[in-house]
């Protein structure tokens, strides 16, 4: 009765496995074209946005300069600046023209964004470029390990839901998430940064250091990092805590749970590979829901915590009226929304074996 | 001959804010080895509860109120599955007991391959991984299945495949008891008539006692070798399959049997109102209000199981001869 | 055995007796930013605008320069610094020839840069040179070159102006100046990309570091400065961009910031927690004013915008601002006590300028045939008058309260004024464009500036169709006396008795034609910390956010008590 089981098992259908490759690289295609798509309107719609929003950065540079050195300019003085900029910024074309030769600069340009007001005349994608490791650090790490942190926690007190402890995780994580990220972050910034001194509560490394390879800045830096990135955490942490919980708990009632408990499984096994796989599946779409939605919120954190990230050039930028420089964090950010979906979208089908029949 | 698994006295309930609603109450039932044991009842009778607590898999709302369950282990000692730890009794489960829950077509965890959701529990047993594949393999061709469906995943599984593979997980281990839940009730006929004969070849094969809920009376009358009809969480008779079938002595079992239709086209008279739910279980005699043979000690007197010959318990005041007489 | 148990016990007391004391050395001179003296640095925290940029220090670039690296207070000097009149810095002195057609200016000999060149008249020269040859690359401090030729003998350059100008001095001092820079680290750069990456100018300081991540600059003083008798006193100046207020007040409780401006709201607070801090209150130079769109009637009618001029409580404005002194009235269109050679009291009183008087408008308006019908001020149509009255919020409460006052002022003789609140970026291009009825905002028109600025905005070359920008005042007013007067102004030595008698005629103009109402001069919310330095007081003549601030470190001395 068991003639050689283990051939007889492995041996699967070959026309069935190419079938079946075919359709997952045809998903992956799909997907991907998609994403091509969406990133071009959302370019498209962000180039004539940000356009149409009232205020004339050109007119904004001159009363900010009136204001900085106090006088007022001659009419004459002032048509001559004024000409310059317009030319350096383009504006003078008409819009279509203006967006294909946005278009064409940031595509076969080397991804040139147009010039900045912010620190002209350092061009956006310079700026970009300067901000963004900023912002991915602290952003996508505080996003990854609130992910982390709270996907585990989630399962954990949604595994012992019934335990004492575990209810009362559910009602600070309710509290800690419907806290505006602000609060959060300035409770932090007073009593751990200022209160108790325990920790550095601004500013992206101590003020007298440059970057460089010492141990002295590197621990600066690491230790800045840790309010802001906390901050964080401590939100997205909670919201993913609650999910996973929730996830975890509609999982417990499957029949499955049921059938690998009468099996005899220990309960780890039983939570690792039957409670926890299963409820993880959302738990990773959930997080590529999340980064869109917590990205202003990493903003407001860069501001407060002053670090020279994307959300501070944006805040800069808008209040210029610096269309390109605006227009590019949002790209930025659009892009890495997309991206992380895309990811996701393509991951999936490792996590969940029904997706790849469906693609 | 000692029974393989000993009921008596089981309650169990779903724990409200206040107070515990009694589902199944003081339940006693021996199955004896290698018989197939049916449980028949409507919806709601508390037989899946019955089933659940044997296992002792209930989960919060429900708990067990009282009772014991003692299985008689291969080396002929007995335990009480309700007494034990869950560190010991998860020792026991699949190579003493096993279970085909309600439900069979979602007990299959979609993330993982068929193969390791059998051989896991086998492993965790303490089989090598070999021994496990082969076990495994063995147990497909019980349930007559392909052994390449270890490679699949349950959702490339049609419903009938996915039962049997349920089956032949639970007769992995070869257990002395199996407690099937609801085992055909979301399969076609044909598809049912195959499993319920696999499991019967199983029972022949194994020789495993199989305890099988259903609110089927005509899988029951296929398969079973005794009946426990049940009604508002009690049994109400308990007796052979053709005692039961031939002569039901309960009024609610001869309502049952009545409602089967024997030829095709026959119009079959059901038996009137509803079974009651756990929050208003009648005093007395839970199926007074439905009864047709209603008589004065019924709504305030609880009739007890009765045996009035060996293999024959009714649970009715008509029975009682003592009662029937003071009436 | 014994002997070397006691050797060791006492050597390990020995080097514990001196960790401590050094910890106890170490611990008697607070050390900020690394290794710099907290008694010997001045720290500030400035309020850089949205443009803040901290690896350029190049003062040419319109949409860069700002002074939240403290460049423009620590390194770059004026030929002149202005407060209550001209004082030599960078220049000695001007003379004008007999018709204004010349003017030599006289350099300060011996000047160096804070690399340690020499600052000579080949950089005077060069600087002319260079701002002329770049004026179309719209820079600042070039068009007043335009025409203009010079030539240099010794000490003394002399400017051969196209025509008579008595003014051409005032672009060597005041707020906005011409002022040398260093040939040696200009020359061959663009002035719209060079970023002065040293920021060499002549100031007694020169850069340590300056970091955009940070946003701080760390200035040292130097030991070779060319005036030796006014080397500042803190070694170090530390100019930092200031968190949000919301987190800056506890960098100023716990006194790690030595000035800054701070929103009165929290000022307070900071003083009674930290008894080192005090307001440095100090007026705008800057005074608020009312702007009204002389093309949209009824504001064409000058009976009617100064009977809108009446309805102004400015006293009110103050006291529900909240902060008593915060703001006062401005009785011309520049702050303080007018200067009686440039102001006619008379007209002043005529045309009520700053008076609060609403049963005088409402005489004034009926006068000018605006009648009340049901209630309501009608027009020359017979249309109920409504009018749009536009802001911005920056945070102090007098830039808001006014329109509310004005519109309930408004409201009771019949006229309806809707107050509507801007986003500064809309603000600032609404304004130029003439799409306003009634604007809020601020005039730098002060002495001892160019006084050509009291009016010359009011010139009809700036009443250009709506839509189109225009510089000076926005309203589009338009008056051929006051062009006239302001022609004569232009060509006029300010000093002299001709030139005043202009000056009280366009005054006599202004409060006629009411083209705008001046409101209330405002003051500044700074707070200085003593702790470490002291000599900042209120009352002095510096603003902290402009060149002329260059003053300001002079001031200062230690507290001494550390």
């Amino acid at each position: 009765m068991t003639p050689n089981p283990s051939s007889r098992a492995a041996e699967p259908n070959a026309d069935q496995q190419r079938a079946a490759r075919r359709e997952v690289f045809q998903y992956a295609v799909r997907r991907f074209g998609v994403y091509l798509f969406t990133l071009w309107a959302a370019i498209t719609v962000a180039f004539f946005i940000f356009r149409l929003v009232p205020g004339d950065p050109m007119n904004i540079l001159l009363g900010n300069l009136t204001r900085a050195e106090g006088r007022q300019r001659d009419a004459a003085e002032q048509e001559v600046i004024i000409a310059r900029y317009r030319q350096i910024f383009g504006v003078d074309d008409p819009l279509p023209l203006q967006y294909l030769n946005y278009l064409r600069k940031a595509f076969l340009g080397g991804l040139d964004l147009g010039p900045s007001f912010v620190e002209y005349p350092a061009p956006t994608r310079d700026l970009v470029f300067r901000r963004m490791p900023w912002t991915i650090g602290i952003f996508t790490t505080s996003v990854l390990l609130a992910w982390f942190i709270g996907t585990g926690l989630g399962a954990l007190i949604g595994w012992l839901q019934r335990s004492q402890l575990s209810k009362l995780a559910v009602v600070i994580s309710t509290l800690l998430q419907i806290t505006p990220v602000y609060l959060v972050a300035l409770g932090l910034i007073i009593y751990v940064g200022y209160t108790w001194r325990i920790l550095p509560a601004g500013g992206p490394y101590a003020r007298h250091l440059q970057p460089e390879w010492t141990w002295e800045f590197i621990s600066s830096l690491l230790t800045h990092a840790i309010l802001p990135m906390l901050s964080n955490i401590i939100v997205i942490g909670a919201g993913f805590t609650l999910g996973m919980r929730a996830l975890m708990i509609s999982v417990l009632g499957e029949d499955y749970l049921t059938f690998a408990r009468a099996k005899g499984l220990s309960p780890f096994t039983v939570l690792k590979d039957y409670a926890f796989r299963n409820a993880l599946i959302p738990q990773v779409t959930a997080l590529a829901i999340i980064v869109g939605a917590t990205l202003n919120g990493t903003f407001i954190i860069e501001v407060l915590f002053q670090l020279p990230g994307l959300g501070t050039l944006f805040v800069q930028a808008m209040g210029l009226r610096d269309f390109n420089t605006m227009q590019a964090v949002v790209l930025f950010s659009i892009f890495a929304v997309l991206t992380l979906t895309l990811i996701v979208d393509l991951a999936l089908p490792l996590l969940d074996p029904r997706i790849r029949r469906l693609a | 001959m000692t029974a393989l698994l000993e009921i008596r006295g089981l309650s169990a309930g779903l724990q409200g804010r206040r107070s515990v609603t009694q589902v199944v109450s003081e339940v006693d039932l021996d199955v004896e080895a290698g018989e197939i044991l049916g449980v028949v009842g409507e919806s709601g009778c508390g037989k899946s509860t019955l089933a659940t607590a044997i296992m002792r898999l209930l989960t919060p709302p429900q708990v067990l109120q009282s009772g014991s369950i003692n299985l008689r282990l291969r080396d002929g000692k007995s335990v009480d599955l309700l007494a034990l730890s869950d560190t010991a009794l998860r020792q026991l489960r699949w190579r003493h007991f096993s279970y085909i829950p309600q439900g069979s077509m979602n007990s299959l965890n979609p993330v993982l391959r068929v193969g390791r959701q059998m051989m896991d529990t086998l492993i965790q047993h303490g089989l090598s991984s070999d021994e496990a594949l082969a076990r495994s393999l063995e147990a497909l061709e019980l349930v007559n299945l392909e052994p390449k469906l270890l490679e699949s995943y349950p959702h490339e599984l049609s419903g009938g495949m996915r039962q049997r593979v349920i089956i032949a997980a639970a007769v992995s281990l070869q257990p002395a008891l199996i407690v099937a839940d609801e085992l055909t009730t979301a399969l076609d006929v044909v598809t049912q008539r195959q499993i319920l004969q696999e499991l019967a070849g199983i029972r022949d094969e194994l020789g495993a006692t199989i305890i099988l809920i259903t609110h089927d009376m005509g899988v029951v009358a296929q398969i079973a070798d005794r009946v426990a009809v049940m009604y508002a969480g009690k049994i109400a008779e308990l007796g052979t399959v053709n005692d039961i079938f031939e002569a039901p002595r309960h009024p609610y079992s001869q309502g049952l049997i009545g409602s089967i239709p024997r030829e095709s086209g026959q119009r079959v008279e059901g038996l009137p109102g509803e079974a009651p739910s756990p929050w208003n279980y009648p005093a007395g005699c839970r199926f007074h209000p439905r009864c047709p043979k209603i008589f004065e000690p019924c709504s305030e007197q609880a009739p007890l199981l009765l045996a009035q010959e060996p293999d024959r318990w009714t649970s009715c005041h008509l029975y009682d001869a003592e009662v029937a007489a003071d009436a | 055995m014994f002997y070397a148990k006691r050797v060791l016990l006492i050597s390990v007391l020995a080097l514990a007796l001196v960790s401590v004391l050094s910890l106890a050395v170490a611990q008697d001179e607070e050390l900020v930013f690394g290794d710099l003296p907290r008694s010997e640095t001045f720290i500030v925290a400035s309020q850089a605008p949205h443009n803040d940029v901290w690896d350029s220090f190049n003062y040419y670039q319109a949409g860069t320069y700002n002074n939240a690296t403290g460049y423009a207070n620590v390194v770059h000097e004026p030929a002149f610094i202005t407060a209550n009149g001209f004082y030599p810095w960078l220049a000695q002195s001007w003379e004008y020839n007999e018709d204004g057609t010349e003017m030599t200016l006289v350099i300060t000999e011996g000047a160096n840069w804070n690399d340690g060149a020499p600052l000579t008249m080949d950089d005077w020269l060069f600087t002319l040179q260079y701002n002329k040859d770049h004026a179309d690359k719209g820079i600042s401090w070039s068009g007043f070159l335009a025409n203009v030729e010079w030539s240099a003998e010794g000490s003394s350059i002399t400017f051969t102006l196209p025509d008579t100008n008595w003014r051409f001095h005032y672009n060597f001092g005041g707020l906005g100046t011409f002022s040398p820079i260093p040939k040696h680290v200009w020359e061959g750069q663009d002035p719209t990309t060079f970023k002065n990456p040293n920021a060499v100018h002549s100031g007694p300081y020169r850069l340590v570091s300056s970091n955009p991540d940070t946003r701080t600059t760390i200035w040292e003083r130097r030991d070779d400065y060319w005036d030796p008798d006014r080397l500042p006193a803190p070694k170090y100046q530390v100019w930092l961009k200031r968190p949000e207020a919301d987190v800056a007040v506890f960098e100023w409780e716990e006194g790690n910031f030595d000035l800054g401006r701070m929103p009165f709201s929290v000022m307070t607070r900071i003083m009674s927690s930290n008894p080192h801090i005090k307001p440095l209150v100090h007026q705008d130079p800057c005074p608020r004013a009312l702007i009204f769109n002389t093309l949209n009637p009824p504001l064409d009618d000058k009976l009617f915008r100064r009977a809108l001029g009446l309805l102004l409580n400015r006293q009110a404005v103050a006291n529900l601002a909240n902060v008593p002194g915060y703001v006062t009235p401005v009785l011309w269109p520049n702050l303080g006590e007018p200067d009686e050679r440039y102001y006619d009291a008379a007209a002043a009183e005529e045309f009520q300028v700053t008076t609060f008087d609403p049963e005088a408008a409402a005489a004034l308006l009926d006068e000018a045939g605006y009648p009340l019908v049901d209630g309501a001020r009608v027009n020359k149509d017979g249309e109920p008058i409504s009018l749009d009255a536009l802001y911005i919020d920056i945070g102090n409460p007098a830039w808001t309260v006014w329109s509310w006052l004005l519109a309930e002022q408004a409201e009771l003789v019949g006229i309806e004024i809707n107050p509507r609140l801007l986003d500064i970026p809309t603000f600032f291009t609404q304004l130029p464009n003439g799409e306003f009825d009634i604007v809020f905002r601020w005039f730098c028109g002060n002495l001892p500036g160019d006084p050509v600025q009291m009016f010359d905005g009011l010139h009809s070359d700036n009443a250009v169709p709506i839509g189109e920008r225009a510089g000076g005042v926005p309203g589009r007013y338009s008056n051929p006396d006051m062009d006239a007067l302001i022609e004569q102004i232009r060509t006029a030595d300010p000093a002299s008795e001709e030139a005043q008698s202009l000056f009280r005629q366009a005054y006599r103009i202004w409060a006629e034609d009411a083209p705008y109402v001046t409101l209330f001069g405002e003051n500044e919310g700074v707070v200085f910390n003593s702790q470490y330095w002291t000599g900042l007081a209120v009352g002095q003549p510096w603003v902290h956010w402009t060149p002329a601030a260059r003053q300001i470190i002079d001031f200062l001395e230690p507290a001494g008590d550390m």
